[in-house]
């Protein structure tokens, strides 16, 4: 069991998924599946889906597991003309993020309102 | 078909099947089924019989009453058993009256539990699909142990000897194999192509990514040489197009000409790599690097250059040297690795190695190790 809550708002124009705990290799294993089952974002992101937003706020730790996984999120998302935008991410991500020459990958946004805008 | 069927009869003659029960017309009941369904049969009537027979013959299924000689001796010999034979199936078969506990136990020690009455057809459906699942786990287990087999003999076998370079490797992984490896490809009398990766996760999955990303790696030394840009890039575009299983890696590649120290290197989003120079008595990190492995097929990599000088030395790691954490959920900190070569920077490569492992081993103390962990060392005479 890990400690990972995902919480999930939708509206018309994005989704936000809110990352609560760790996304560790448990972690980013149950937000691939959620991503699968309730959004069919796996490879490739469906026509209608616009945007997803992820809240990391009340992240904790965020493993090579958990890049691992949105690295291949935003390749599904580039290769698919979709938008994607990491919120509010933690010091250590934004590290990792640097040194694996991620950072520039991502659209990170320090506040939501800026994100969805 | 008929090969299956050969197959089955087989594992079932290899295996033996102890029975113990105080009751003779159960014992009798038990091994009469037992032998027509092809297993070889030993019987007990108390627990000292059992034991007896356990110290004399290999049991691969014990099936035995709990209650035995007035007493719930049944565990015992279940105990026996265990200790003994570590991969013996173990059935406890008790009357209708028991508590909570039982329960607890048989599930504590992977135990079965069959409560009597216990009709023929139940027991056979029982056996036989212990005896399967027991058969594709061994077959597991051996499978496992010739990857690990594959995965091991493709690491170096021996480091590079040189005359003015002293090396030191090590790695260890959380499981039988892993993600992390290094790998060292000797081009001629004084120079070599090197390289340290960490794939992403642990365990099976991620060492045969790894493994792949290795023979990559050489093939493309033999083909590419020295022009590491070129050499990553391709390496990349070979691993996205080899895996849909959103993998990652992140490595450090590199060509070291002894003679003089140079290095030329890629840095696909790894750890930065640590030198000591001597000149200074201090560490500095290598920081530049350019994008990870196997996400993006177009990431372009640029080759650098340092040089090490006399005394020099270069630590580079996988990020399990530092992500390991102890009893108080610290983690090993790059400034104690900093520290150690610092302070016994006069030593060889093997001794710093040596000590920065060993200190590793003592952060984490009683702690499991978390993560799979690598590094390399090569000190400049």
């Amino acid at each position: 069991m890990n400690n990972l809550n995902i919480g999930i708002i939708r509206k018309s124009e994005y989704v936000l998924i809110s990352v609560e705990g760790d996304l560790d290799l448990e972690g980013a294993a149950e937000l691939k599946a959620l991503l699968k089952r309730d959004f069919s974002i796996e490879d490739s992101v469906p026509q209608d889906f616009s945007h997803l937003v992820i809240d990391f706020s009340g992240a904790g730790a965020v493993s090579s597991s958990g890049i691992g996984l949105l690295a291949s999120l935003q390749r599904s998302f580039n290769n698919s003309k979709k938008k994607m935008t990491l919120v509010k991410i933690p010091d250590p991500l934004r590290q990792s993020l640097i040194v694996t020459r991620l950072i520039g990958v991502f659209r990170i946004c320090d506040d939501l309102a800026e994100a969805i805008r | 078909m008929n090969s299956n069927i050969a197959d089955r009869k087989s594992n079932r003659e290899r295996f033996t099947v102890l029975v113990v029960d105080d009751e003779e017309y159960i014992v009798e009941f038990f091994c009469a089924a037992l032998k027509t369904w092809g297993y070889n049969v030993l019987a007990a009537q108390n627990s000292q019989e059992a034991l007896a027979v356990l110290a004399n013959y290999r049991v691969d299924i014990l099936i035995v009453d709990n209650w035995l000689e007035e007493k719930d001796y049944g565990k015992m010999v279940i105990e026996e058993a265990q200790k003994l034979y570590a991969e013996a199936i173990c059935v406890l078969i008790t009357g209708l009256d028991f508590g909570d506990e039982l329960l607890e136990y048989c599930e504590k020690n992977s135990v079965i539990f069959l409560q009597k009455p216990i009709r023929s057809n139940e027991l056979k459906i029982l056996i036989n699909n212990v005896v399967e699942k027991s058969r594709k786990e061994k077959e597991f287990r051996q499978d496992i142990g010739v990857a690990r087999s594959v995965i091991e003999n493709n690491f170096p076998d021996r480091l590079p000897a040189y005359e003015k370079t002293d090396f030191f490797a090590i790695y260890k992984p959380v499981y039988d194999v892993g993600g992390d490896f290094y790998d060292f490809i000797e081009l001629g009398p004084e120079n070599c192509a090197f390289c340290i990766c960490d794939v992403q996760g642990h365990g099976l999955h991620s060492a045969l990514f790894a493994n792949s990303l290795r023979i990559y790696f050489r093939a493309f030394v033999e083909m590419i040489g020295n022009d590491l840009g070129v050499l990553t890039a391709k390496l990349n575009r070979a691993m996205c197009r080899q895996t849909r299983s959103n993998l990652m890696a992140t490595g450090f590649f590199a060509t070291f000409d002894s003679s003089n120290g140079e290095m030329a290197y890629v840095n696909s989003g790894h750890e930065y790599p640590i030198i000591y120079r001597s000149g200074e008595s201090r560490c500095e990190l290598v920081t530049s690097n350019d994008m990870i492995l196997a996400i993006f097929e177009e990431a372009q990599y640029n080759c650098r250059k340092l040089t090490l000088e006399k005394g020099d030395i270069f630590f580079a790691y996988t990020d399990g040297v530092c992500d390991n954490h102890n009893i108080n959920n610290q983690k090993f900190s790059l400034d104690s690795i900093k520290s150690i070569i610092e302070s016994n920077s006069y030593e060889s490569a093997e001794f710093i190695g040596n000590k920065i492992f060993s200190e590793i081993k003592k952060h984490i103390g009683a702690n499991l190790q978390e993560d799979d962990l690598a590094f390399i060392i090569l000190k400049m005479k």
